[in-house]
Order: structure tokens, then sequence, then C-alpha cells
């Protein structure tokens, strides 16, 4: 399988819980703005500078922070209200994964050294949605494609993947989903009492330039971030996982499934006769078996689905990698498990795990279904709108408005109390799962009892991850010249973005990271000599072919002209 | 608390944190599987004794309580969070 880089952007949900234990709201942004001091501190930065390639102003919109890069070529920012990390360019879903667990650290590491850390405990919790307003944030994916020669067959190439990539992305939450509790679609939310996805309640188009709203099962925005040879497919339908299996069977699968597609691969593969509806029918099916219908006919549960495009895979991919080979026996492996029994996937489908060890027993020991519980959430969710929060007891007129309800599951109000109690519990649970911190997060109860499987056992990796860019891809270059910066006291002379490096005060260079699987050496070593030099050093500057150089436009064609000649 | 960073050597090469990570999830993986193996085997057993296994999730429960705060319903309210993205 070619390369291609890939990583993610994950939105951390922040709160705040005093030592008496009561959460209190904080304020995200002035949070951020403690990171922004700590994390210079800590880490070798170089400030972020992506207004230069969005001048529109777009940013005033919705509160953004540039923030820094750190010296593993990812980046800390502050988007709508949320500390935002981004992972360095990666070439595995397996190398994805270690970074994305370097920032959940850093994250966590940063957030616990803020002033407000000595009053209580900043809490960051890696989820998408909050149970108060129903708000959502994301956990994107990056992958880069190759664009097609001209723009009529790239277009006519995006609408193929559009078409091949649907069916996938609505059915890979059986196995990446991160399990949430209710359902936020109101003709659902009396029968739905826990789900698959996060996010699956929030997707309401196939396709769509929008994030915060209107999202989409594919984000058409075509920001490439790199040359003009790549799209950087953006996704945004994907939940924030916990395991580490399910993360990069999110990023493994759907890296494999590009593939196919640029292979023309999977013609035979059947689209779905309405993919917002069954994104959703899969979402509120934890048996996995739901019939699908597709346009030709067929129903397939998500099962089957999958494996079309596993059964396609492996008859592609002959001789994968062992990075491949690994991502398709975990795929193989799981869909087996997922026809036999869900639940034997306990240890590590985050979805699972939080059914089997933080629902199910809630459940059992109030000997209740989650039928009762979802009529109930229903029933409690109108009455909180209605403003009973107060005293947490209905009204005569209340209780004779949702009666009917309850009637038609077999429910009767006496047990209106135990629900409403259970309905709490169980979101707090939810909450607390994702809950980064390995003294309070439940995930991290979990696998410290070797109940969920820890793949990335290995600290020194993940430390490392924390301070070095991943070896085969342009984040190298950033690295470079955040350490170079600070060896030379000149980071004040250097603007970075994902594509582009800026060196120099007065005479800068600018080189263009256009081609993300290059790591830039040759060029660096010559600006850097060059910057570094004398006038004899300045022959050092052949290399600028490749450099697109901001120096004044005469001093330059007279340099350019002086190679040339030779 | 979180370690201050060394300020590291110029590095031509940096080193690659990947090296041996395939190997060792692959290994994860394969101990896992027969881990898997073990547990079915132990679990079937446990499933013909319905106490043990209510004492094994006792204690993850247990556990949990301590964690869990002592009013969820003002947890869940509290945790308030703005549209992202």
């Amino acid at each position: 399988m070619e390369k291609r880089v890939c990583g993610l952007e994950t939105e951390y949900a922040l709160s705040f819980e005093a030592r008496d234990s009561q959460l209190r709201n904080l304020d995200a942004g002035a949070i951020f703005g403690d990171i922004e001091a700590i994390l210079p501190q800590t880490h070798l930065t170089l400030e972020a500078d992506s207004f230069r390639r969005n001048p529109t102003g777009q940013h005033d919109a919705i509160a953004i922070k540039e923030g820094w890069f750190v010296e593993s070529g990812a980046r800390c920012y502050y988007d709508a209200g949320h500390v935002e990390w981004a992972t360095p360019e990666t070439t595995s879903a397996q190398q994805a994964v270690l970074y994305e667990l370097a920032g959940d650290r850093t994250v966590l590491a940063l957030a616990r050294s803020v002033p407000m850390a000595r009053r209580g405990r900043v809490m960051v919790i890696k989820n998408n949605v909050d149970y108060v307003h129903g708000h959502t944030y994301g956990c994107h994916e990056n992958y880069q494609v190759v664009r097609r020669r001209s723009a009529r067959e790239d277009r006519a190439f995006f609408r193929m993947l559009v078409q091949q990539l649907t069916p996938f992305l609505v059915t890979r939450q059986i196995f990446c989903g991160a399990g949430k509790i209710g359902c936020a679609d109101p003709q659902a939310a009396r029968t739905v009492g826990f789900q698959l996805s996060q996010r699956a309640d929030f997707i309401e188009r196939e396709l769509s330039p929008e994030t915060r709203a209107e999202r989409a099962i594919i984000n058409e925005r075509d920001e490439s971030l790199s040359g003009q040879r790549y799209r950087r497919l953006h996704l945004i339908i994907g939940d924030s996982n916990l395991s580490p299996y399910a993360s990069i069977l999110k990023l493994g699968t759907t890296r494999i499934t590009l593939h196919l597609i640029e292979q023309s691969a999977l013609q035979h593969v059947p689209r779905l006769v309405d993919p917002i509806a069954a994104l959703k029918a899969v979402s509120y099916d934890p048996t996995c078996r739901v019939l699908l219908p597709t346009v030709d006919g067929q129903c397939l549960s998500p099962i089957a689905l999958q494996r079309l495009y596993l059964d396609t895979a492996q008859q592609v991919l002959r001789e994968p990698d062992q990075a491949t080979y690994q991502v398709l026996s975990m795929w193989q492996d799981t869909l087996d498990q997922l026809e036999r029994d869900p639940l034997l996937l306990r240890d590590r489908l985050d979805w699972v795990a939080k059914q089997y060890y933080l629902f199910n027993p809630l459940l059992k020991q109030e000997m209740t279904t989650w039928e009762e519980v979802a009529a109930w959430s229903y029933v409690i969710d109108q009455l909180r709108c209605e403003d009973t929060a107060q005293t947490g007891r209905p009204t005569s007129q209340q209780y004779a408005r949702y009666q009917h309800i309850l009637q038609r599951h077999g429910l009767d109000w006496s047990a209106y109390e135990a629900q409403r109690q259970l309905y709490f519990q169980l979101r707090e649970r939810d909450l607390r799962y994702h809950d980064l911190d390995s003294e309070y997060g439940l995930f991290a109860l979990l696998q410290a009892r070797n109940l969920m499987l820890r793949l990335y056992a290995n600290e020194e990796a993940i430390v490392t991850a924390c301070n070095h860019p991943p070896g085969d891809t342009r984040a190298v270059a950033r690295a470079r010249v955040i350490r170079w910066a600070h060896e030379t006291g000149r980071a004040a002379e250097v603007l970075l973005d994902w594509g582009r490096i800026q060196i120099g005060g007065g005479n800068p260079r600018i080189i263009q990271l256009d081609e993300p699987l290059e790591l830039y050496e040759g060029m660096l070593d010559s600006v850097l000599r060059v910057l570094h030099g004398t006038d004899d050093q300045q022959d050092e500057i052949r290399l600028l072919g490749e450099v697109q150089c901001e120096l004044p436009p005469r001093g330059l064609r007279a340099l350019l002209r002086r190679f040339m000649s030779r | 608390m979180y370690q201050q960073t060394q300020q590291p050597e110029v590095e031509r090469t940096p080193p690659q944190p990947t090296t041996d990570l395939l190997a060792e999830i692959e290994a994860r993986l394969r101990q896992d599987k027969q881990a898997t193996t073990d547990r079915e085997a132990a679990q079937a057993a446990l499933d013909q004794r319905a106490t043990a296994i209510d004492t094994h999730m006792v204690e993850l429960e247990a556990r949990i309580a301590e964690i869990l705060s002592a009013n969820p319903e003002e947890f869940m309210i509290r945790f308030l969070q703005t549209e992202g993205e």
C-alpha cells in the first residue's frame, strides 16, 4: 500500500472539580491562556501562524487562538471553546495513535500545571458531547489523498470517493463508536437508551463543508495544507476513542478503504438508500445486526457491509506491509467477534466496555432494561426542559401529560425517583469514562485492572513521541526548525504553518512543505547555513531553486542568475 | 507534575519513536489472544458459579463508586461545554 500521511485533531472538554468535589464552569479560553504561558516552558515551541493562509477574517466569527507548534511537529491551539491538539503528520494508524496518546498526555500535564489546578482539579475529558445542552465537539481525522490530474477528473474521483466511502463510514461505528447514553433525536429518544456513537446524533448530511452545523458524513472542505497535488480528506464523523485498539481500527481501516477506492476496487460495494438514516440505525443497535437497505435492493447488516470492504482489502493487498497486515488482522478479528457476540470485545471497544462494565451492572442493580431506561430518559428530559429540575418532582399536569408514554411501555410513576437517579448516574459514568486522569478516569481504571487491552505499554515510546516527530514526514522539518530557532535564539524570526516555514527577519526565506512525505533535509540545511553564514556560504543558496524566497527581488534574481550561469 | 524538558541537541535525523512499535503491538495482540482464550475458559467456568462473577464485578463497582461524585445530577448539569469545531 502506498504511503500517505494521516493525523488526528482532538478537541478536549475542560471542567473544574473543586476540592469540595463540586464541578465548576471554567473559561476554557482563559485556561488556554495559562497553557500558552506554560507550554513554552515545558516544550520547545514556536508560535503557529496560519492567519496568513486564511486572511479573510473568518477566524473572527469564532474564538480561535493560533497556539503553538511543538517539537514533535504537533500543534496545540484553541478553537471554539476547546483546547485542541493536532498530531503531527504520521504514516500509519499505529503511529498516529501513538501521537494521539502523546497529545492526551501533554494536554493532561498542562491542565495540571495551570494556576487554577492549585485550587482543585482541571478535568480533561476526551469525549464529544455534554448532556446539558447537547453540544458536540470533535475528533477530526485527516488523510492525504492524491488528486487526479485534471480538475474534471478530480471532481469525478471525489464523487466516486464519497459514494464508496460512505457505506464504510456509516458502518465503522460498530468498532470505533465511543458509546453514549440516550439520543438527541426526539423521534428515537423514547426507544434508544444507549447508542454506539457519540457523533451520530449530530450528523445531518451526506456531504457538506460545514463543521459547526449541517455536519456531514464526509466533510468536503478542500484545504490541502500541502501542495495542490493533494487533497486533505477531512472527516468529522468520528468519536474520540479512549481505547487505542478502537482508534487504530478507525484510522487503519479508513486508510485501507481509501487505498481500495484509489485502486478502483470497490465498484461492487452497494450504495445505501438513506445513509443518514442508516448511520443512526447502526448507532442505535448494539447487536450490530440491523439491516440496511441498499439501492440494489439488498438489506445488509453493518457487519456484512464491513466484510465487503475487508474481503476486498484481503484480495487486493496481497503483500501488505506490517502495519497494514496488523490492521487487517484486527479488522477481521473484530468482525468475527462482533458476529459471535459484541460483548466479547469488552476489553477493546469503547462502547462495549462502557456497556458491559459501567452501565449494565447499574441496570441490573435497578432491575430495569434499556427499553425502560429509554422511555424514562425521554420523560425525564422533557421534565427537565420544563424546569422541574429545581424540585425534581413533576406537577400533576406533567403526570397527566406523560402518563400515556409510560403506559405504552408498561411503566408507572412508582419507579420515577429510582429512574431519575439512574438517569444521572449513567451520564456521570459516561463522562467519567473519558476523564484522562489515571486516578479519576473510568477507562483508566479498567485499563489499570487489565480489563482493557493496553497496546501501548512502552512508556518510553509515548514520552519520546511527546518531544520527537515521526521520522518519515515533513514534521521532521518543522521539528528541526523549532530546535534550530531555540538553539540560535532566533525564534522570533520564524513563522510556522502546516505547509510552510518562513525563516529570517528582514530577509526571510520561505520553504513550502508541499510534499507531506518529504523530510526537506537538504533544503533546510542550505537555508539554515545561509542564515548562519558568511558571504562565502551564500553559495549554498543554489538549492533555493526549490525554495520560494522572499528576498528583495533584485537580490534574489542576481543570486539565481549567478548560479544558473555556473 | 510535568517534567521540564531538557533542551535537546540539534539532531539531523530525530529518533523515530515508532521503531519497534508495530512489533510491540503485535506481541501485545498475540499475548492477548492467549489471554482471551484463557479468559473465555475462565469465564465459562465462572458462568457456572455466578457468585464468583458477582464478587469480581462488586469489587470493580466498589472502586467505581469511590471515583464517582456523591451527587451525579450535580455533576452532569455542571459539565457544560460549548459547541466545538
